[in-house]
């Protein structure tokens, strides 16, 4: 083979490369990146983020009203509200577990909202399953939803992936409150210290309501932070203690 | 010469007088001295005598005068006296009036000392009495009666008592004095009474003793009261050690802390139970009451039997104090004392960590009788020094209880005052409690606030109180979440016409194309002049129940585009298919109102295969005079026919609730149209309004069907 043609070999495999390389280029252009989102694809990255927070804040009202939970654990109130003291012993969630529990809630009622995009019938949209990540923070609950989704509309396609949503719900605090005023719960379990918790709603700037029930030993404690605001309330946090009968200190 | 004899002879006779007079003298002084000496002979040879007037004896060197008719007797443990009728003996220089009969004479038993002692009984006529050592007065038929360490005296009832001691040193034994019917004695601290556990009086009966000089006073049975002039309880006592081998509860008049042994304080301004060791008494603060306890809110006294208070000194006290002018009273515990108001206890709890202020649902105090509530208090604690803790418990006349730090607590002038503001005026006086307890939310007290009078009644009777706030909070949801959905509440509006002036109520149904439409009633609104002269007004966001007319922002201007006029004759159930009492409005917002309505959303009226029956529970919402109400009700009847009154319910909409909805399961199946009180002709009230099928056909005819028949598409998302 002459020097030449060797010479015209290298020039042809260049081009390719280049037009490959050019191709590769315009092509992701087409696509959205997670920093920026293409204009012809905001309206599905705002209802995917709508539909999560709609989920996320149904799912914190829920499990404020349980005690953390979606499904309730035993020992319960009648009412579904999880008891964090009962025959003595502490039955408090853990932060992750709170957390799981707004992730199934969220996980079970996204898709609902989502409805297979069905209101968005001008895309093309093609979805994998999703992963939830939650974090509760002290002064808010930060959730990740992991949704590829490969959109197509016309002639361009898309790729979307990470949805957010951050819910000014100070979660992090109350349970940090929760948690100091069941330590000193556990100091005495037939009575609740009063002065105890007052120091505590001074700390955490959250107030603690004490009610009675039906049950002369049995508590429903609902915790509330005037910065937490949730479909215009004050957003509540509501567990149950059962103290141990004794008919005298 | 004459004369000079009678003179002589007058002298002589006078002579002779007076000498017969000294002589009876001396004969009188002589049988005396002669009877003397033949008792003094009887005493020395100790033989039993009677008295024939009353005379002075001396028996082993002490002096006693006894009345005629006594009888003296000796044995060989002393001797005693026999009394049968009336009079003054005097024993070792103290008068003993006393009154003898031959059935019951009075008995001085004396030991060989002298000393008056166990078998003494004497009934006395009134007057002041030393009985060892003990100065008292006592009343006419006072029947004393000497055992060995005790003088027991039963008195009339309500009698006044109150011993001395005369010489420390000579006074000795135990004093009781009872009634000897069911009454009260009077003592330095009131009037003292014992009564059963349904306080009732019973006899009273109460001891004396000479404590170092001092004079200790004491009872020892179950329960007791002390009673105000008027009858009336001050506070009641129950003795936690009756049945006890220490059964005494001390009663002391003044501020002797250091009391070794249980105790009540009572003063004019305090009232305590005291037990450094142990159970002290238990205090129930009665209506009659020194500190004025429950007589601090509106003006009356509010500390009935349906509002009980209870407190204990354990290991430590508890006084109650009487508030200043315009204060509150406050409680002061130390130990492990408790304070029990309804049926809720407080205490101090000692924890690795120091003494903290513990609560705990339910009475700790055996065997008191709770009311329904309790009265105001403020409640400071002490730790085991001496020291008070640095957080102050509120309690008011609602069973709640708020604990504050010590500044905190410095700045309120009343902690309790928002919630009397707050249920009738709806001032705006809210502040973070921190804890509270039996405190229902500021979101459920407007809560209830917008619920009618008979509605708030119900759930007082029957959740409040059969299952307390949590019960209350519950049925609350029940009626704004389960029941209505928020958005009924929210969507509920105010309508006000320019030309008539008149108010009255209507919810957004529904909205298309930025239009939103307000169901009312027709009579509301007048086709002709108020054409497109309406405004209508939402609840304030702020002041929830208020409408924002009040806040005196614009109104939503609006039209009519459908309208079925009323029937003209005023009535319930009148069937006309044309007359239906329904108008339907359009509104034109601008954008602010626009957002503003956005917030509120619309409810859907219910389609027609929503099942409504008689006898469900709805609930109606209206906002007669800028106030919005929800109302609880049952459907009485469903009339199968188009036209005005078509639905029933049992109760009777208030003025300015015409237009508003009837809500079940968060869907508008009425409409507001009229209503009927009870009378006597008439037993039970009514609610006429209009069915469903009369709204389906009022919308249908004037071409609005979507709003029942389509899920709006365009939702009132936040922006």
């Amino acid at each position: 083979m002459k020097g030449g043609q060797v010479s015209i070999f290298v020039i042809i495999a260049v081009l390719i490369l280049a037009v490959i390389i050019a191709y590769i280029i315009v092509s992701q252009n087409n696509i959205a990146t997670e920093n920026k989102i293409d204009n012809e694809i905001e309206p599905i990255h705002s209802f995917v983020e709508e539909c999560l927070q709609n989920s996320v804040e149904e799912a914190l009202f829920y499990i404020g009203q349980t005690g953390g939970y979606v499904t309730v654990p035993q020992p319960n109130l009648e009412e579904g509200v999880a008891f964090y003291l009962y025959d003595g012993k502490n039955y408090m969630p853990s932060r992750e577990t709170i957390q799981n529990e707004i992730s199934s809630y969220v996980d079970f009622s996204l898709p609902f909202c989502i409805n297979d995009f069905e209101m968005l019938s001008d895309f093309d949209i093609e979805k994998e399953g999703f992963t939830i990540d939650v974090t509760i923070e002290d002064k808010k609950v930060f959730v990740n939803l992991g949704y590829p989704l490969t959109i197509t509309k016309g002639e361009h396609s898309y790729y979307l992936e990470n949805f957010n949503t951050e819910i000014p719900v100070r979660l992090g605090t109350l349970y940090e409150a929760i948690r100091e005023s069941m330590d000193e719960q556990m100091e005495r379990t037939d009575a609740v210290c009063i002065s105890c918790n007052y120091k505590i709603s001074e700390k955490y700037n959250v107030t603690f309501d004490f009610l009675d029930t039906n049950e002369t030993t049995t508590l429903l404690v609902i915790v509330r932070n005037s910065e937490s605001i949730l479909n215009y309330e004050r957003y509540a946090f509501n567990y149950a203690i059962k103290l141990d009968e004794r008919n005298d200190v | 010469m004459n004369d000079m004899r009678s003179i002589m002879l007058l002298n002589l006779m006078r002579e002779m007088m007076y000498k017969k007079i000294v002589f009876l003298i001396s004969i009188i002084l002589l049988l005396g001295l002669i009877i003397s000496q033949s008792y003094q002979e009887l005493i020395d040879q100790k033989k039993d005598f009677s008295v024939s007037e009353n005379s002075e004896i001396d028996i082993n060197g002490k002096k006693y005068v006894v009345i005629e008719g006594a009888e003296v007797r000796f044995n060989e443990k002393g001797f005693q006296f026999s009394v049968s009728r009336e009079g003054t003996i005097i024993i070792d220089g103290n008068d003993f009036f006393i009154v003898g009969s031959e059935d019951k004479p009075a008995q001085f038993i004396f030991d060989t000392e002298g000393k008056l002692t166990t078998g003494t009984t004497f009934t006395t006529k009134e007057g002041a009495f030393t009985l060892r050592g003990y100065s008292l007065p006592l009343p006419e038929n006072s029947e004393v009666e000497y055992l060995k360490y005790t003088i027991s005296i039963n008195v009339p009832p309500n009698t006044e008592i109150n011993p001395s001691i005369s010489d420390p040193k000579k006074t000795e034994g135990i004093l009781e004095i009872k009634t000897k019917e069911k009454g009260f004695l009077k003592i330095t601290g009131g009037n003292f009474q014992v009564i059963d556990a349904e306080n009732n009086p019973k006899e009273t009966n109460l001891y004396f003793a000479n404590d170092n000089g001092k004079l200790r006073v004491y009872f020892t049975d179950k329960t007791a009261a002390f009673m105000n002039d008027k009858g009336e309880i001050d506070f009641t006592i129950v003795n936690p050690n009756h049945g006890t081998q220490n059964p005494e509860i001390d009663l002391v008049f003044d501020d002797r802390i250091s009391y070794s042994k249980p105790y009540v304080l009572a003063t004019k301004t305090r009232i305590g139970s005291f037990a450094r060791k142990g159970n002290g008494p238990i205090i129930s603060i009665g209506p009659g009451n020194r500190i004025d306890l429950g007589g601090n809110l509106e003006g009356g006294n509010d500390l009935s039997q349906d509002r009980t208070v209870f407190f204990q000194g354990r290991n430590g006290f508890v006084i109650l104090n009487r508030g200043e002018t315009d204060k509150i009273p406050t409680l002061q515990m130390k130990g492990d004392s408790l304070y029990n108001p309804d049926r809720e206890s407080f205490y101090i709890g000692k924890v690795k960590s120091g003494s903290k202020l513990y609560h705990k649902p339910g009475s700790l105090i055996e065997g008191v009788n709770h009311g329904e509530g309790t009265v105001a208090l403020r409640v400071l604690a002490y730790d085991d020094k001496g020291k008070k803790t640095p957080h102050e418990l509120y309690v008011n006349n609602e069973n709640e209880y708020r604990i504050f730090s010590e500044d905190t607590a410095k700045k309120l002038m009343d902690p309790f005052s928002y919630i009397i503001e707050e249920v009738t005026n709806r001032a705006e006086k809210i502040f973070s409690p921190g804890v509270a307890i039996n405190q229902p939310s500021q979101e459920r007290k407007q809560q209830l606030i917008q619920l009618g009078n008979e509605d708030r009644k119900d759930l007082i009777k029957n959740y409040l109180k059969p299952g307390g706030i949590a019960a209350l909070e519950k049925r609350l949801d029940e009626l704004y979440h389960d029941v209505l959905g928020n958005s009924a509440v929210s969507a509920s509006v105010q309508v006000l016409t320019k030309e008539k002036n008149s108010l009255g109520s209507g919810t957004i149904v529904g909205y298309n194309e930025g239009k939103v439409y307000v169901l009312t009633a027709a009579h509301v609104v007048n086709e002709e002049e108020d054409q497109e002269n309406i405004e209508i007004y939402l609840q304030s966001l702020q002041d929830p129940g208020k409408s924002t007319k009040l806040d005196k922002e614009p109104g939503i201007p609006g039209k009519i585009v459908a309208y079925s006029e009323r029937l003209g004759v005023k009535g319930l159930i009148a069937e006309n298919l044309d007359k239906r009492d329904l108008a339907l409005l359009e509104l034109t917002p601008d954008s602010f109102q626009m957002e503003e309505l956005k917030r509120r959303g619309y409810v859907q009226i219910a389609p027609p295969e929503f099942g409504v029956n008689e006898g469900d529970r709805a609930v109606f919402v209206g906002c007669p005079q800028g106030n919005f109400y929800v109302r609880g009700c049952r459907i009485t009847e469903i009339m199968d026919i188009i036209g005005t009154d078509t639905l029933e319910i049992n109760s009777e909409p208030y003025k300015g609730q015409s237009g508003g909805g009837l809500f079940m399961d968060g869907k508008l199946i009425g409409v507001v149209q009229s209503g009927r009180p009870a009378s006597t002709k008439y037993p039970n009230e009514i609610g006429g309004f209009a069915n469903l099928e009369s709204i389906h056909k009022f919308l249908d005819e004037n071409g609005y069907s979507f709003l029942y028949k389509f899920i709006i598409f365009i939702l009132f998302r936040k922006s």
